[in-house]
Order: C-alpha cells, then structure tokens, then sequence
C-alpha cells in the first residue's frame, strides 16, 4: 500500500459519503419539513474489529460511522428534526466484491438488501439487519481484544483462502 | 480466606441480576428488533413523489437495494462510476416493477477522485422530493488508477498487478500477501 492506495480508499470510503450527504443536507433539510428522512450510512464490522489488510476501509468505516451519530445529534441542537441518520453495520455479504459461496452468515446481495430495506426508519443510530450478522457482531466484540483479533486474523485468512480459490476456478 | 462463600455480601447477588437482566435484555432487544417490530420504512413514503438516492447502485448490496426499494414504492436516483453498467442497472430496476412507471434517474462520478464537484453533482436534483438517502458505495482497493477492471478482482489480484504495473522499489505492496 502506498500513499496513493491509501488516499483514493479514504475518498471512496470517508470523503465520498462525507462530503455528497453535506451537498444534499439542505434539501434534506427541507424535505423533512414534510415528513421523515433518513440518510444510511452503509457500514462495515470490518469498522470495529481488525481484519488484515484493509486498514484504510476500515479506518473510513468506523469514522462514517461516529460522523453519522454526530450529524444526527447535530440537527437536534437547536430544533426538533424529523432528519435521522443511521449507519448500519454489514457483516459477509456475497457481491462482486466478495465472490464467494453464501453461507448462513453470508447472504447474497438481494437477501441482504431485503433486511436492509427493512430497517429503514427504525428509529435506532447503529443498526445490524441481518440477523446472523447480529450475533456474531454480538459474539466477537464481546470478547477479550486479544482473543477478538485472533479469531478475526484467522477469519481473515480464511476468506483470503477462499477467494483465491474461487479466483483459480474462474 | 478472603472470601467467605457462605455469607458472600448483599452485593454480588445484585450484580449477578444485574449481569442477567443485560443478557436478557440483549436477546429480548434482539427477538424484537428482527422480527417483531412494525414495518418502518412506510415512514418515507410521503409526498407526491417520494425519492430514494443510492450511491454505488451498480453491483451488489445498492443494485440490490434499488430493486427492492422501486418495487415498494420508491422513485430513485442512483449513482454508479461506469456509464454502460448504470444502464443495465437501470433496466434491471425497472424490470423488477416493469408496470410502476415509476421514474429512475442517474448520475456518474468517480468516487475515488479528490477533485469531485459535489454541489454540482446535488443541483440537479434539488427541488426532488428525497426522503432516503443510502450512501452504499464503497471498495477496500483503489478503483481509479489501475488498467484493469478492478470491481471483478479480488484484493490479492489488484496487489500482484499493482506491482507489475509499478516499477519495483517505488510500488512494492509490503502489505500484499505472498500467493
């Protein structure tokens, strides 16, 4: 990774959702008005536990997702705001990013986006919808960080395993 | 003995309950939330002409989402970095709901560069009714300065190009496994 790499990541990551919400915020703003609005932040638990070799993806993810709590207190300083925000947090999901076999903790992209659709305005900051994902969010930031990191790192080796494997299939 | 285990204090009992109610609350919270809480995303389905905008709509979870949000009800602006793939998409949606009529709209841009004119890409549609806002686009590897397209790579694969497109010394990946 070289500086280059690092920063096209953090645009496409950070400074991409950052800064496109900001130029939308006043007709946001405006539609709220009239009833409910809501801007996602799609996430990633690559956000909260360390899985190798995506250190500014993730770095980009757990900042969207303190910057998308604060923008929803920030609209709730001075009036009330029918404008939430919410930043969900994704788990394995099988896209062209991730070309591997589903699981029952790796959905395809249409089941999961069900999920997601479904927990649009649920009135929660952080959400998890899919709930396989759920439990094992649930399960690895429970634990100890050094037990936590290592069962990420081999999760983490795994994958790459399996997506080199289906790369050679190909 | 520090501790007396027949007469340990009032407040370990306490803590115990305490510890339990959390786990409890935890599994109840859960049950609750994925499946039986009432439908939310009705909420944003108001006004004459309701619009979702989904950044990355062009593969996986925002193709995805785009689909299902046309099919419930939901005008859409979505935003992909490939002219070509947004027009599939497109039809995909639509095909999706093909007697709708509801309206889809699109807009390019490069995510990955720093120069992106983001008021300028907001203009447009600033009298629009949008009422979700899903911002889904995403990579853990560069998308803009590779010569390949990089979306059907995995990592490991954008590594071993980068390098051979890099003359060794400046462009080595020391973070790129060895395979």
């Amino acid at each position: 990774m070289d500086e280059e790499f690092i920063t096209n990541v953090l645009n496409i990551n950070a400074r991409f959702p950052y800064f496109i919400t900001r130029a939308f915020l006043p007709s946001l703003r405006r539609n709220s008005q009239n009833g409910p609005v809501e801007v996602v932040f799609i996430g990633s638990i690559a956000g909260d536990v360390a899985a190798p070799f995506i250190s500014p993806y993730a770095g980009s993810k757990a900042l969207t997702k303190r910057v998308s709590r604060i923008l929803h207190t920030d609209e709730r300083v001075r009036s009330r705001s029918d404008l939430s925000f919410v930043y969900v947090n994704v788990g394995e999901v099988q896209t062209g990013s991730l070309r591997i076999a589903t699981s029952f903790t790796r959905p395809n992209s249409d089941d999961y986006a069900r999920h997601l659709v479904e927990s649009f305005g649920s009135g929660r900051r952080v959400v998890i919808p899919y709930p396989a994902h759920h439990i094992t969010y649930a399960i690895v930031t429970g634990m100890p960080e050094a037990l936590c990191d290592h069962i990420v790192l081999a999760r983490g080796r795994s994958l790459l395993e399996k997506i080199e494997e289906s790369e050679k299939k190909r | 003995m520090i501790l007396d285990l027949k007469n340990l204090p009032a407040i370990f009992p306490l803590l115990g309950l305490l510890l339990a109610l959390h786990c409890i609350w935890g599994v109840l919270d859960f049950i609750w939330f994925h499946y039986l809480r009432p439908t939310s995303w009705t909420r944003f389905l108001h006004g004459t002409k309701p619009y979702a905008l989904i950044t990355g709509a062009t593969d996986g979870i925002g193709r995805s989402a785009a689909k299902e949000l046309y099919t419930k009800g939901f005008n859409l602006i979505l935003h992909g970095r490939n002219e070509e793939k947004m027009k599939r998409a497109v039809e995909e949606v639509k095909a999706a709901d093909p007697t709708s009529g509801l309206d889809v709209k699109y807009f390019i841009a490069d995510v990955g560069r720093p120069d992106v004119d983001f008021k300028g890409i907001a203009r447009p549609f600033e009298g629009l009714n949008i009422t979700l806002f899903v911002n889904n686009v995403g990579a853990s590897f560069p998308t803009s300065r590779v010569y390949v397209p990089l979306p059907s790579l995995p990592i490991l694969h954008v590594c071993s190009v980068l390098e051979q497109d890099r003359p060794v010394g400046r462009g080595v990946h020391n973070e790129c496994p060895e395979h």
